[in-house]
């Protein structure tokens, strides 16, 4: 141990060579950085109607269970709510959830639609969504967030999501 | 006199213990963006993709692109668009089949037939990725997953970028 001059008892310390361990550095950081995404790529689950409605008319038939058939529309003037198996009265006039001043489609009015649905049919997961000719593909995928989960906020101010329809089928002309 | 010679002949010595540790930040930085990306998906260069709230994990499938001006399958172009209007001679008689993206899919779909064949481990499932720009419209959207759903493609797994 290298005490100092004054003698007062606190080693002195020696120099540490850093300059390895800096090329360490230089290497490792540009090589992380050429392979490093920058931004994350997920998911979304779809399938095509023909092969989803056998799979439900097999359910059915072991269940024997009206299903409810929820399908959301994106049309010009909005969202169209409805549900093709009859369980769901359709014929209320407040189906349609019209598109924001700005002309974007209202996305939170709809999740907070089908959350209304959910709570009175929970053991329904699918929906069929049927956009129209001219519908970009970048509304089509902000639609299926907006049917397969509800967020909601809480007194701590975390989010919760809650699971509405993850089973997504893309309707209109395919069958 | 001597004294002065000395220290002009003295090196001086760089602290670079600062520059460690912002190198440090930076390492644990890139590490961390280093880890989430666990399947390669090579994402197109011409397209915008839509973003989503969903966090599925991305997987490796065959993928179609459809980006600004190509659909390409399996890294080959096959067909051209021009806003999403594709040409007459690429469509069947229903005009909803993209016939030469439906040729590249029915090939793949036999190779990997042949696999699950041979391969107890592999299945077919007939899932397959799919990239399309967020600004295209529905209808060649319908088109490629019809074409798809013909050549037993019937899962759809769309990439976005999460939000």
């Amino acid at each position: 141990m290298i005490f100092n001059k004054r003698g007062k008892g606190i080693p002195e310390m020696g120099e540490l060579n850093l300059a390895p361990i800096m090329n360490l550095m230089v290497t490792l950081i540009p090589i992380l950085l050429l392979s490093a995404s920058f931004f994350e790529i997920v998911l979304l689950d779809t399938s095509l109607p023909v092969f989803k409605d056998q799979e439900q008319q097999m359910q059915e038939e072991d269940q024997e269970k009206p299903r409810l058939g929820l399908t959301v529309a994106i049309a010009d003037e909005g969202f169209v709510v409805g549900g093709q198996g009859g369980l769901m009265e359709i014929s209320q006039g407040n189906n349609i959830i019209s598109k924001l001043g700005n002309g974007d489609l209202d996305y939170t009015t709809l999740s907070v639609k089908l959350y209304e649905i959910k709570q009175r049919f929970p053991d329904e997961w699918s929906v069929i969504i049927v956009p129209e000719k001219t519908t970009p593909f970048g509304d089509i995928v902000h639609t299926m967030d907006a049917v397969r989960e509800f967020v909601i906020v809480d007194e701590a101010g975390m989010a919760i999501k809650k699971m509405m329809f993850p089973n997504v089928v893309i309707g209109g002309g395919i069958l | 006199m001597i004294r002065r010679k000395r220290r002009i002949n003295q090196v001086a010595a760089l602290n670079i213990t600062s520059m460690m540790d912002m190198f440090t930040i930076i390492l644990v930085f890139l590490l961390k963006s280093f880890a989430t990306s666990s399947a390669n998906v090579q994402v197109s260069r011409n397209l915008s993709l839509p973003e989503s709230s969903s966090e599925n994990p991305p997987v490796e499938l065959i993928s179609i692109i459809v980006d600004k001006s190509n659909i390409v399958v399996d890294g080959k172009v096959v067909a051209v668009h021009d806003q999403g209007q594709l040409k007459q001679e690429d469509l069947d008689e229903t005009g909803f089949k993209i016939v030469p993206v439906f040729d590249a899919l029915v090939e793949h779909a036999e190779k990997a037939k042949y696999i699950a064949e041979q391969n107890k481990k592999f299945e077919f499932d007939g899932k397959i990725l799919l990239q399309m720009d967020k600004d295209l419209p529905f209808s060649i959207l319908r088109q490629v997953m019809y074409s798809a759903g013909q050549a037993e493609y019937s899962e759809f797994k769309f990439i976005a970028i999460k939000k």
